[in-house]
């Protein structure tokens, strides 16, 4: 019998949630994770009723019906530059995670994950944004609180600069306190890795792939971010909560050339892609994400990588730091 | 001898300088110079003629027609130098004349360039004995041009002539700086390898990172000069490398705060040897936090010390002249950045892409990093980039100047040297008030400094008002555009108004010879009949511009120029036609003076030639115009009346000579005029 998680993402508009689910699926296929070569996980989409029926047989009635999945749109447009995600729905995408490896890391029974992502305007609405209706806003609130595991995805910015840091310290303080959480797991995933390695150039990805230098990445992030301590309180404690931090970066590192992903050239946020190709295959040449399955397979497995880390790891105080 | 002495420098297209640089030997005649295209001279253009004052002042520029390979120079006591221009490769006969073009010795020492020849037979190593000249004079050396000819008797080419010699032309080559010194440079392959991971790896994403085993290179290779060239060709050159995703951050970081989000903060280097616990942690990439980096090409080859993102090794090869290969590489580059070479005073063509050259500013060549390799691109004179680059290589030479011994001027590069030719020309130019400068920025031809140092002395021999004219009409440029029809114009006391570099050019194309140009730009342009011989044109242009040997130079002689236009005579192929054209302009200029010839001609009973004098008065006053031969002819019968009335004015009363009549008709009169004698 598959095993059932239920994870939900909040974060700030922009922080690169619809992008981490993007490239998710990618990131498994090519292994650009930060757990050990032998896990070979497998990561395959599969549609809502797959999930509920658990069940990899299609039923009739969806059997041509989600050829183009909500997963498939997602990626195409993530491909295409992204668009911010709307703030009329909550998008729930459906996967079933097998590990087929050998040793104490193989769990042959599959995992069946539910990934509810929505617009970073419900959790920190701007100025600039709509009214959300209450619906939208109770189906996502629904959401949060029937999760297993909560991804808080962040981006590697100046926090203490950033306009929604009121607004997301509020929601974790509430979410803290909201007698009907299931969660007992939160994930604190720091996107957009990539971007602070622009000074090393080919020597970018050199650096990234040390656990060490994401330790230290995480930990700087976590402490210009102070509303974050909520999450400590609950760690360890009554409801056995366990907050896990990660670095996450959907654009990666450019294949062989090692440096980021991030075509200069092209206007806004864009990889690197050849010219005259268009779709996702214009960008698979250079593109490999970089650990945004870590906190997917962190809420799903239980244990951390090398990139994941507690909070005594963060605050200096676990012996595992050392060994990174 | 002047025909030895004279020095003749040929661009190889259709530029002749002319000038006698070898100041103890004297300078030359007054010269007519003439073009043809066919050995017979049948049909010459007079391209200039040279007073003996020109002579070490500035020379003469002249322009051929198109087509015209044939050049002759006239004096006065008929000896001529003929000059055939040869494309074919020169033998070993004949000579080279090597033009040294140096600054002076001191700051504002006049003259500021000294102009010296050194000549050597054409059979001897020509590429060393160049060499040590250009050696010996040193960082005062700004250009030297190489001429080779050959002096032979016209009859050994084909031509028929005794006492006139003939020198064969090959184009004259720029012997410093020399082609030999520019900057050739070509990219190295990128090499991608995959390879198997020697090493298990403790996670996925890390066995990546193994398998790539770190990124490709960029490298340029420079093909070095000769060692002799090597300071000239280095100097002013810098290695620039551009991080467009730095620039790219640092823009997304603006937009970033104007959002009122917060912005990224990179990982420094001290962040990364605080996480690794390695305090000699050193990355392959450019430590600075700017986005460009800069280096001196010379300081990078010199070695000795770590440069930031760019390294440099030499290569023992096959360079040009045997110079050597240097390697730069980039290893702080990644995809998308630019790598390059740039040099601010860099000429047309001295850094060039090899194998195929992309064009654009001549200042700079970058390469960017591909997925399939480095890519020569085309980098526009008005790209923001390169403004940019420029910014830093100019505060990067500024800083290097103030440590560095400005007093070296062994380290001045080709292009420094002319600026400082230049700066001491316009220093010139301002002493005697002349508002025009020259351009430093300008590419030079082969023939460039002798023409810049030609118009120096042109301003310098004006009147103010001469100068102010030359200023008005484009300067250097119109000077270049026809130099020999504005050496002549800028003499004037009275100029022609309405010329632009433009207008000179196109007329210089369209009317090869000056006499014609000339005379068109003092609005006499129907003084001159069409299709003039060589001597009228030289007649014509005698009496217009007054060039002559026992003259000030070019001083001109507008009364006269008004005098025929008064009188409706044109030039044509008349014998002696200087005499004739003035002693017809005398004659004829007043009109009661010809009626007054016309009454005495029917008081003697001459009436055809009262009638041939009616004739012309009634056509002048419609304003047609009467050819010199028949005003030659008139200008007679006026005289010979005028001696009559002025007898008959003094109290005598002459006898009149009265004729048979003639046949009716103006020109039969006129024919019977000139089988009776005319005088």
């Amino acid at each position: 019998m598959a095993e059932k998680l239920k994870l939900c993402l909040v974060g700030p508009r922009g922080a690169g949630k619809s992008s981490l689910v993007a490239s998710l699926a990618d990131c498994v296929l090519q292994s650009a994770y930060g757990y050990p070569p032998q896990l070979r996980a497998a990561l395959q989409p599969i549609s809502r009723i797959e999930y509920e029926e658990a069940s990899a047989a299609a039923s009739r009635f969806e059997l041509l019906e989600n050829l183009v999945s909500d997963y498939e749109r997602l990626r195409a447009e993530f491909a295409a530059g992204g668009a911010p995600t709307a703030a009329s729905e909550v998008f729930d995408y459906h996967f079933r995670l097998t590990l087929d490896g050998e040793g104490a890391e193989a769990n042959r029974t599959p995992r069946l994950l539910e990934i509810s992502d929505a617009s970073g305007d419900l959790c920190a609405p701007s100025l600039a944004s709509r009214p959300l209706s209450f619906t939208l806003k109770e189906k996502f609130a629904a959401k949060l609180l029937g999760a297993d595991a909560i991804l808080l995805v962040l981006p590697l910015a100046r926090l203490s600069d950033c306009a929604w840091s009121g607004d997301i310290a509020r929601l974790l303080e509430r979410l803290a306190q909201a007698r009907e959480r299931k969660a007992t797991r939160f994930i604190v995933a720091f996107s957009k890795y990539e971007r602070l390695f622009v000074p090393f150039g080919p020597s970018a990805f050199t650096f990234a792939c040390d656990p060490a230098v994401a330790l230290h990445v995480a930990r700087k992030a976590a402490q210009s971010a102070p509303w974050l301590n909520v999450l400590r309180r609950l760690d360890g404690g009554e409801s056995d909560a366990k907050t896990r931090f990660t670095v996450v970066s959907a654009f990666g590192f450019v294949k062989n050339f090692q440096n980021p992903n991030i075509d200069p050239h092209q206007p806004g946020e864009r990889r690197f892609r050849r010219d005259g190709l268009e779709g996702a295959q214009a960008h698979r040449e250079f593109w490999r994400p970089f650990l945004t399955a870590e906190p997917i397979l962190e809420a799903a497995l239980g244990h951390g990588s090398a990139f994941t880390f507690s909070f005594a790891q963060l605050d200096g105080t676990d012996a595992r730091q050392e060994d990174a | 001898m002047w025909r030895q002495r004279l020095d003749i420098f040929w661009d190889g297209q259709r530029t002749l300088a002319l000038d006698v640089f070898d100041a103890e030997g004297g300078g030359a005649p007054e010269l007519a110079v003439f073009a043809a295209r066919d050995a017979d001279f049948g049909q010459a253009w007079l391209l200039d003629a040279i007073s003996p004052a020109r002579w070490r002042r500035g020379g003469a520029i002249v322009e051929l027609p198109v087509g015209c390979a044939l050049a002759s120079l006239r004096a006065p006591d008929g000896s001529e130098l003929l000059i055939s221009l040869v494309k074919d490769p020169p033998d070993e006969a004949g000579e080279q004349r090597l033009l040294l073009i140096e600054r002076a010795r001191a700051v504002n020492e006049r003259p500021h360039a000294a102009f010296r020849i050194a000549q050597h037979a054409a059979r001897a190593d020509l590429e060393r004995l160049t060499r040590e000249e250009i050696a010996a004079v040193g960082a005062k050396l700004v250009w030297a041009i190489s001429q080779r000819r050959q002096t032979t008797a016209p009859d050994r080419v084909g031509l028929v002539g005794d006492s006139r010699l003939l020198i064969r032309l090959w184009p004259a080559q720029i012997a410093y700086p020399t082609q030999q010194s520019r900057l050739v440079v070509e990219a190295l392959e990128l090499r991608t390898q995959m390879r198997l991971a020697p090493l298990k790896a403790p996670f996925a994403i890390m066995e990546h990172w193994l398998s790539e085993a770190g990124a490709p290179m960029a490298t340029l290779r420079l093909r070095l000069p000769s060692p002799d060239q090597i300071d000239a060709a280095l100097a002013g050159v810098s290695v620039v490398l551009v991080m467009h995703q730095r620039r790219r951050l640092r823009a997304l970081n603006l937009e970033q705060s104007k959002a009122g989000g917060g912005g990224v903060d990179p990982l420094s280097l001290a962040d990364i040897r605080q996480a690794t616990g390695w305090p000699q942690e050193r990355p392959d990439a450019a430590l600075t936090a700017a986005p460009i980096v800069v280096h001196s090409l010379r300081e990078l080859i010199s070695g000795g010390q770590r440069f930031d993102g760019v390294s440099a090794r030499r290569r023992n090869g096959n360079g040009c002249n045997g110079g050597d290969f240097l390697e730069l590489d980039f290893f702080g580059a990644a995809l998308g950045d630019d790598i390059g070479l740039v040099s601010p005073s860099a000429d047309s063509g001295e850094l060039t892409v090899r194998p195929s050259d992309p064009g654009g500013a001549r200042s700079v060549r970058l390469f960017r990093i591909a997925r399939d390799g480095l890519v020569a691109r085309k980098v526009e004179d008005d790209d923001p980039l390169l403004d940019e680059i420029m910014r830093i290589v100019a505060g990067t030479w500024n800083a290097a100047a103030s440590a560095a011994d400005r007093s070296s001027e062994s380290a001045l590069s080709a292009q420094g040297r002319r600026e400082l030719l230049l700066a001491e020309f316009n220093a010139d130019l301002a002493a005697v008030n002349y508002s025009g400068r020259l351009r430093a920025s300008k590419n030079w031809e082969v023939l460039e400094p002798i023409m810049l140092a030609a118009f120096v002395m042109l301003v310098e021999d004006a009147t103010p008002a001469g100068r102010a004219y030359l200023h008005g009409i484009g300067g250097y440029e119109a000077f270049r555009a026809d130099p020999s029809l504005v050496s002549a114009l800028t003499r004037l006391e009275e100029f022609a108004p309405g010329l632009d570099e433009t207008a000179l050019r196109e007329r210089r194309l369209a009317v090869p010879s000056i006499a014609y140009r000339f005379i068109a730009a003092c609005g006499l342009a129907r003084l001159l009949a069409p299709g003039a011989n060589a001597q009228s044109q030289s007649a014509a242009w005698r009496l217009f511009s007054h060039v002559g040997a026992d003259s000030a130079p070019g001083l001109p002689t507008p009364p006269f120029a008004r005098r025929l236009t008064e009188a409706r005579i044109f030039l044509d192929g008349s014998p002696d036609l200087e005499r004739a054209a003035r002693r017809a302009a005398q004659t004829l200029a007043s009109e009661a003076m010809v009626e007054r010839a016309a009454i005495y001609c029917e008081a003697a009973q001459r009436p055809h030639e009262g009638e041939a004098l009616r004739a012309y008065l009634v056509r002048r006053r419609e304003g047609a115009w009467t050819a010199l031969a028949e005003a030659s002819v008139l200008a007679k019968i006026v005289d010979e009346a005028d001696g009559y009335w002025r007898e008959v004015e003094r109290g005598g009363r002459p006898e009149l000579e009265t004729r048979p009549p003639e046949p009716a008709g103006v020109l039969a009169r006129v024919r019977s005029f000139f089988i009776r004698g005319g005088d």
